[in-house]
């Protein structure tokens, strides 16, 4: 994204405690419009990160700031952050339409232009059976669909969406996606918390990981897979012939170990394209005949995993 | 799937004035309050103290000052019991669903909400209380029970008071403490009524006191001389309990919301 588009959401150094417990350690991070998939195990931190980013918490040290400098409270913020927590967030007792109703008029809307608008974005999710019913009658997944409707009925420039696409089946989980991406491309900000990394993953083209409270990459996706490249890497190598295969491996001074398992060998490195580089070369001169190759370790479990060893 | 209609886009106004914010909260919230499925509860318990009340009337007609003095107090203890569930209900229903944090994103939200729906929820639990104090008289006639006309200013002036301080006072346990009903119960039970009975001027740290000492103020006696300063005490008691609390509860939406 170019440097020229307007930053959305700064955080400075943030640290946010909870009594002796640390939710977030020293976050520095800016983003700008597009979709942003957050990223982390239960625990990382995602829900503060999501709670300091819509200013519904301060940091207990460093700075948040929005859209250009704006402090938290700052009337200029006044429509520019939508959100949908984790959980019902939802008052059970009023219907769909009256509660995202209710939530446009607090943000400007005169009675006739709240309901109209919450009408749309609830038909719009599939919920035009059930703009009358109470919430509390709605299942898992329209409850979670009411939840969304009330983050996408604005035209924020900060959307925050934790665990979004919980609840909903195949179809909705695609139709959410594109709403995200819609207000994606009409130039807000959207973050996406999830523990599914490959949810996120389809989705978002920049990612946020955080573990144990700390922002410990953040980029596009290529930037996060170039980090992974630099990381302890293995490639599982499925042959009728892995001895050889692995005489022939030994060879090249980047191939740091050797790992056999049965009908396969693992090749382990510092870098991915050492053993990629390596590769060729060892086949040939091994005539090995090649059933599967297999890169271990350029996921998004393995960084997590990995991150996990090295914190430990 | 077929593709489902785009969103037409919107343009929202821009930020709202301090006074249009709070009158928004306090509206949205008094349209969403004005239900009978919510006012149920309130409604059943003062047809119940109208009930208690021309039942009592009807076995202790030679007695009529000190039956409607204990019908006043009754009446404050009720309106105790209708804004402890109307004043917690007001953040409470909201914050227990996660619901309040989508409230307060707008920045203007941290202040009118809170104030907001305190002024809706007093104009509530106040009409309601009239409509007891009222109710209640028209009950004592029914069982032709001399009405004092005269005490009615101070039945009335006591329950809206009391109305004020009860429905700050729970509002400000609502935005403190998540089981802020049940511990809102006890202070009824033990400080309003218990403190109350125990010490005078200690009672007045709670407002039940000091609204049964406004309803059953001697309209023959002076309101500026001596026993009229126990009048305004009261009155002065409830205001300033009234606008500490508010003032504490604006202060805990002003830093992180309450969950």
């Amino acid at each position: 994204m170019s440097e020229a588009v307007p930053e959305v959401l700064r955080l400075e150094r943030c640290t946010r405690r909870f009594g002796s417990r640390v939710a977030l350690l020293d976050a520095t991070l800016s983003l700008r419009p597009g979709l942003v998939g957050l990223l982390g195990p239960n625990g990382a931190g995602k829900t503060t990160f999501l709670r300091l980013a819509a200013g519904l918490i301060g940091p207990t040290s460093g700075t948040v700031s929005w859209l250009g400098g704006h402090q938290r409270r700052d009337p200029a913020l006044a429509n520019a952050i939508s959100m949908a927590s984790d959980g019902d967030q939802l008052p059970v007792s009023d219907t769909a339409q009256e509660f995202v109703a209710m939530l446009l008029q607090c943000a400007g809307l005169t009675g006739d232009q709240a309901d109209e608008r919450a009408e749309q974005v609830l038909r719009r999710l599939g919920l035009a059976e059930k703009l009358d019913a109470p919430i509390s009658t709605l299942s898992r997944g329209q409850r979670q669909r009411v939840k969304l409707a009330q983050a996408l009925a604005l035209p924020a420039s900060l959307v925050l969406l934790d665990e979004p696409l919980n609840g909903l089946d195949p179809v909705w989980r695609m139709e959410v996606a594109t709403l995200m991406n819609e207000a994606a491309e009409r130039g807000a900000c959207v973050i996406v918390s999830s523990h599914i990394l490959e949810e996120v993953e389809a989705i978002c083209e920049r990612l946020v990981l955080l573990y144990r409270g700390r922002v410990v990459a953040s980029g596009t996706q290529a930037e996060i897979r170039s980090l992974l490249s630099t990381r302890g890497t293995a490639v599982r190598v499925s042959t009728d012939q892995p001895r050889e295969l692995a005489r022939a491996l030994l060879v090249d001074a980047e191939i740091s170990a050797l790992q056999f398992e049965p009908g396969a060998v693992i090749a382990h490195a510092s870098q991915l394209a050492a053993v990629h580089s390596a590769l060729p070369a060892a086949i040939v001169s091994s005539g090995a005949k090649i059933a599967e190759i297999e890169t271990q370790g350029d996921d998004l479990v393995s960084l997590f995993a990995a991150l996990g060893e090295e914190m430990r | 799937m077929s593709r489902l209609p785009d969103l037409p886009p919107i343009t929202l106004p821009a930020s709202p004035s301090m006074a249009s914010a709070l009158a928004l909260h306090a509206g949205l919230h008094l349209r969403r309050s004005l239900k009978l499925r919510r006012m149920f509860p309130a409604l059943l318990l003062i047809a119940l103290v109208v009930a208690a009340g021309a039942g009592i009337a009807r076995v202790s007609a030679g007695q009529p000052l000190a039956l409607l003095t204990f019908l006043s107090t009754l009446g404050v203890r009720a309106v105790g019991l209708i804004a402890l569930g109307m004043g917690t209900r007001a953040l409470r229903a909201d914050a227990d669903h996660g619901a309040l944090s989508a409230f307060l994103l707008r920045p203007r939200a941290a202040v009118a909400l809170p104030i907001g729906r305190l002024f809706a929820t007093i104009i509530m639990v106040s009409t309601l209380a009239v409509f007891m104090a009222v109710a209640v008289q028209g009950a004592a006639l029914a069982v032709a029970l001399p009405v004092e006309w005269a005490r009615m200013p101070y039945i009335i002036c006591g329950y809206v008071l009391a109305s004020v301080g009860y429905t700050a006072l729970f509002m400000l346990f609502a935005s403190l403490l998540r089981p802020a009903a049940a511990i809102g119960l006890a202070w009824l039970v033990l400080i309003d009524l218990g403190l109350g009975n125990l010490s005078d001027r200690l009672g007045r740290l709670t407002p039940g006191p000091s609204a049964a000492s406004i309803v059953n103020f001697d309209p023959d006696l002076s309101l500026w001389g001596s026993a009229g300063l126990d009048l305004w005490f009261s009155v002065l008691s409830i205001v300033v309990l009234t606008v500490m609390c508010a003032g504490i509860t604006l202060w805990r939406f002003r830093g992180d919301v309450p969950e």
